[in-house]
């Protein structure tokens, strides 16, 4: 099973690799490229606080999966019921739209296409002169799972697929996805949708970067489109769970722009008070 | 209204309105007869079941049954949760409407005593989960069956068949036919055996060299998507166990069902001397630790499955598993190191079926008779050898736990000083020798089709889990890959809880059971691999009289899985209850 997983996590870091070379060259000029290889470790040090963060919270989230879901299941409010009768068959009525053209796009997207969408700006960003984009998608990235994993544990819900409602598209096609799925997922966590609100969060900050990426703006707003239909298509999430998931983005999206200088501020005071500390250390 | 304030406002407001009461007092009485009257309301059931997932069959059963609930003007909502949990509130807790599952499966028509009897009504388990009492209607039968044989039995067993389908405390709907898949270049004798117990893993044939090519034999790989013997091995535990399959590997029961009939496992031989059983152990017995297995720890199971507080003073805490088999048994005594003698209700058809519960080791299992406490909580009714995970299990099988991860892998060897190991009378030919593998490993896949693919890229040898249907025609297709079918005992059924009206009236249920159309759910859900069926007694496979126009079955055009609105609510009228205008079934 194990090498089931990595296999298709080394075709993911190929293929995700391969878009981020053809979206730099759609998207970033020579110019703002040259200016990254030679300012790259005074920017990194400038990010790293916010991608510290991100970094800790996906942690704790891999490394509490499992008790958290146990946890889940003692103190959360069991929902799938309420948004089966909230939203109906509307995911199978979506799926009546099934072509083997649309099953692979729609996997492609949901797989490959995700990740480049998250990957992607965190590299265009980082290539503008101004890092503020960069710190504010960081910490809307971090709201986003944060205020997610505190959805799953809160709510339990399963998606229209356990319900029998939807067919397993993707996994029927290509099982192997499912390695993945069960890898960093919960059946029971589909709500919110978090490929949702991780997607329109990058579309959001692609308007607010269009004068700097005005073609970043229109690939973001196909492919976070495409991956909110997805989750649907694929039968892994209700309509509820996106737009659910659109509203999480909101919130983490005016998190990110208003919480970005507070992050840098609390980082920037504790910064000579943590090396100090380390510092008197025997 | 304004309020007047003060004393004399108030009581101005007080006359003024004793005089508006005076004046309406007809009026009041009839508003009265009206509001305390309680409202109707629409009846609403909700459905447990496991998430696709685990099991596509039951929320497809579900599903089904919820439109034709929802014609017949029921509320109904589904609620899917883990196996666990499900067993865990239907079995334990009794907190449930309607649920859909499957039955651990039978061996004999007595486990209905334990299922159905209202002396369990109020157990833990599979002890009565529905809360059912009929008496004398169903008790009768089932002490009859019990006691008789021959004609007798037989007798009691129809008119118990034919009260269960007319009084639908559970509602069966197929037996299904599993297919496993498996590949056959290094073992052979895989459809041989029943998965439904472990002899299927101990009936298998190592191939010759030259059939099996350069694959080792050492260990036998196969895939499971129940993830739940990865972190619980306790065989005492009804939540976490569906057939006993893997704690039936590592704990030996004195008899097994062996084509049908208890034969002496670890007995050696026994002996009825007027109503008492004398039970002899074989020769040099051990647990997986070295300890010697005496019928001490035969007397000493015994008396903890019927009670787990190991004590004399009330309460006592019976395991909730097993109880239909413990209640076979009225004394035990050990009258020897090898010697055991039972006193047993029943006749040896069925007085025999006490003996197939797993044997414990008195060393281990005597430190688990207390009440359980967990940090601030003391629990009442609960004892440790019920919820202790025991993930160190010292069993006498012929297979020792080696080691598990939770949520990934179990991995058990042979037991070299297994009985089987050494034995050579000719009594169990197929199972000669032990295992024909050093090692079984029980590896935990997310999905049915990565399995599958494992299986034919050669890195398992079989599927532990029965394929779900729509995985059985991918599993035909794939190559390298061969299906082992069986029907087995294990029943899809939809129980109801009938504590709580108006699932407590039988006319409800029997409507209820009644918008089931088994024909659709055989073709739709099951894809075809189940046998349809109305009754919870399958001896030697499921019931073949079963026909698509029977009384009991779906009101419906059979086939069709729907229902006519009229015909749904006319069912309902007949049974007593009422509609309102939006078509509603209303009950108070």
């Amino acid at each position: 099973m194990a090498s089931g997983l990595i296999t298709v996590l080394l075709s993911i870091v190929v293929v995700v690799t391969a878009l981020i070379v053809v979206g730099a060259a759609l998207c970033i000029d020579r110019r703002q490229l040259r200016e990254l290889r030679d300012d790259l470790r005074a920017r990194l040090r400038l990010a790293a606080p916010a991608i510290g963060l991100l970094a800790v919270v996906l942690v704790v989230n891999s490394l509490t999966r499992r008790t958290a879901q146990r946890l889940s299941w003692l103190i959360g409010v069991e929902i799938t019921d309420r948004i089966f009768r909230l939203e109906g068959t509307f995911v199978a009525w979506v799926q009546t739209f099934q072509t083997t053209e649309l099953t692979l796009y729609f996997s492609a997207v949901y797989v490959y296409g995700y990740v480049f969408l998250l990957v992607f700006p965190l590299f265009a960003y980082l290539a503008l002169s101004k890092q503020r984009p960069l710190h504010e998608l960081t910490i809307a990235y971090t709201a986003n799972y944060a205020l997610g994993l505190v959805c799953y544990l809160l709510f339990i819900a399963y998606g229209p697929r356990n319900l029998g409602i939807a067919e397993q598209f993707m996994y029927n096609v290509y099982p192997s996805s499912r390695f993945l799925t069960s890898a960093v997922n919960t059946p029971t966590n589909v709500f919110p949708s978090l490929h949702t609100s991780l997607s329109v969060t990058v579309l959001l900050f692609a308007w607010r970067t269009r004068g700097a990426y005005p073609r970043w703006l229109a690939i973001a707003a196909v492919l976070a489109t495409s991956v909110a239909v997805s989750t649907m298509y694929l039968g892994i999430h209700w309509l509820t769970d996106v737009i659910a998931g659109i509203g999480l983005a909101s919130a983490s999206y005016w998190i990110g722009v208003h919480g970005a200088d507070r992050w840098r501020e609390a980082v920037t005071s504790a910064t000579p008070r943590l090396a100090a500390a380390f510092r008197s250390r025997p | 209204m304004p309020v007047p304030k003060g004393p004399l406002g108030r009581r101005t407001l007080l006359a003024s309105t004793a005089g508006a009461l005076a004046a309406s007092a007809g009026c009041l009485n009839r508003f009265q007869a009206s509001v305390d009257r309680d409202t109707p309301e629409q009846v609403s059931l909700s459905i447990s079941t496991v998430p696709a997932d685990e099991d596509p069959v039951p929320v497809g059963i579900a599903r089904h049954l919820a439109e034709t609930f929802a014609t017949a003007g029921i509320d109904v909502g589904l609620q899917p949760v883990t196996t666990e949990k499900l067993w865990r509130n239907v079995l334990l807790n009794q907190n449930f409407d309607l649920y859909v599952g499957q039955h651990p499966g039978h061996f004999d028509p007595d486990y209905l005593y334990g299922l159905l009897h209202s002396r369990f009504s109020e157990e833990p388990g599979w002890q009565n989960p529905y809360g059912y009492v009929n008496v004398p209607g169903v008790d009768d039968p089932l002490e009859t069956q019990r006691t008789a044989s021959g004609d007798t039995r037989t007798t009691a067993l129809s008119s118990l068949a034919e009260a269960v389908r007319e009084e639908a405390p559970l509602s069966v709907v197929a037996y299904p036919e599993e297919s496993r898949a498996i590949r056959t270049d290094r073992y052979s004798g895989w459809s041989y055996r029943s998965f439904e117990s472990p002899l299927g893993y101990l009936g298998l044939q190592e191939r010759t060299g030259a059939e099996r090519g350069s694959r080792p034999r050492e260990t036998l790989r196969v895939g499971i998507t129940d993830r739940r013997i990865t972190y619980n091995l306790n065989p005492l535990s009804a939540e976490y166990r569906d057939r006993w399959v893997v704690t039936g590997l590592l704990y030996d029961p004195l008899g097994r069902y062996i084509e049908g009939a208890v034969e002496p496992w670890l007995a050696d031989d026994w002996s009825w001397i007027d109503d008492r059983l004398r039970v002899r152990l074989r020769e040099g017995l051990t647990w997986h630790d070295g300890t010697d297995l005496t019928a001490h720890d035969v007397a000493f199971t015994h008396r903890l499955l019927r009670d787990t507080t190991g004590t004399a003073e009330s309460p006592t805490v019976p395991a909730p598993c097993f109880r239909a088999r413990s209640s076979l048994v009225d004394g035990v005594e050990a009258t020897g190191e090898r010697t055991v003698e039972f006193a047993l209700a029943g006749t040896p058809e069925t007085g025999l079926r006490a003996l197939t519960v797993p044997i414990l080791p008195t060393h281990i299992w005597e430190e688990r008779t207390a009440l359980t406490s967990i940090a601030v909580f003391d629990l009442e009714n609960v004892t440790e050898a019920l919820v202790v995970d025991n993930m160190n299990p010292v069993g006498s099988g012929p297979l020792r736990f080696e080691a598990a991860t939770p949520d990934t892998r179990l991995e058990l060897v042979r037991n070299d000083e297994h009985f089987l190991a050494e034995l050579s009378d000719g009594s169990f030919p197929a199972f000669e020798g032990g295992p024909p593998y050093e090692r079984l490993t029980f590896v935990y896949f997310p999905s049915e089709a990565t399995l599958v693919e494992s299986i034919q890229a050669g890195d398992l040898d079989a599927s532990a889990t029965a394929l779900s249907p729509g995985e059985i025609e991918r599993a035909r297709q794939a190559s390298e890959v061969d299906l082992a079918a069986e029907t087995t005992s294990a029943y899809y059924h939809v129980g109801f809880n009938t504590r709580n009206a108006p699932l407590s009236n039988p006319r409800f249920r029997r409507a209820l059971s009644r918008l089931l159309d088994r024909e659709y759910l055989r073709t739709e859900v099951f894809a075809g691999n189940a046998i349809p069926a109305f009754d919870p007694i399958a001896v030697g496979g499921p019931d073949d009289e079963w026909t698509t126009d029977h009384p009991a079955g779906f009101v419906g055009e059979s086939g069709s899985g729907t229902v006519e609105e009229k015909t749904a609510h006319d069912l309902f009228r007949e049974a007593g209850y009422i509609y309102n205008e939006g078509g509603e079934l209303i009950v108070r």
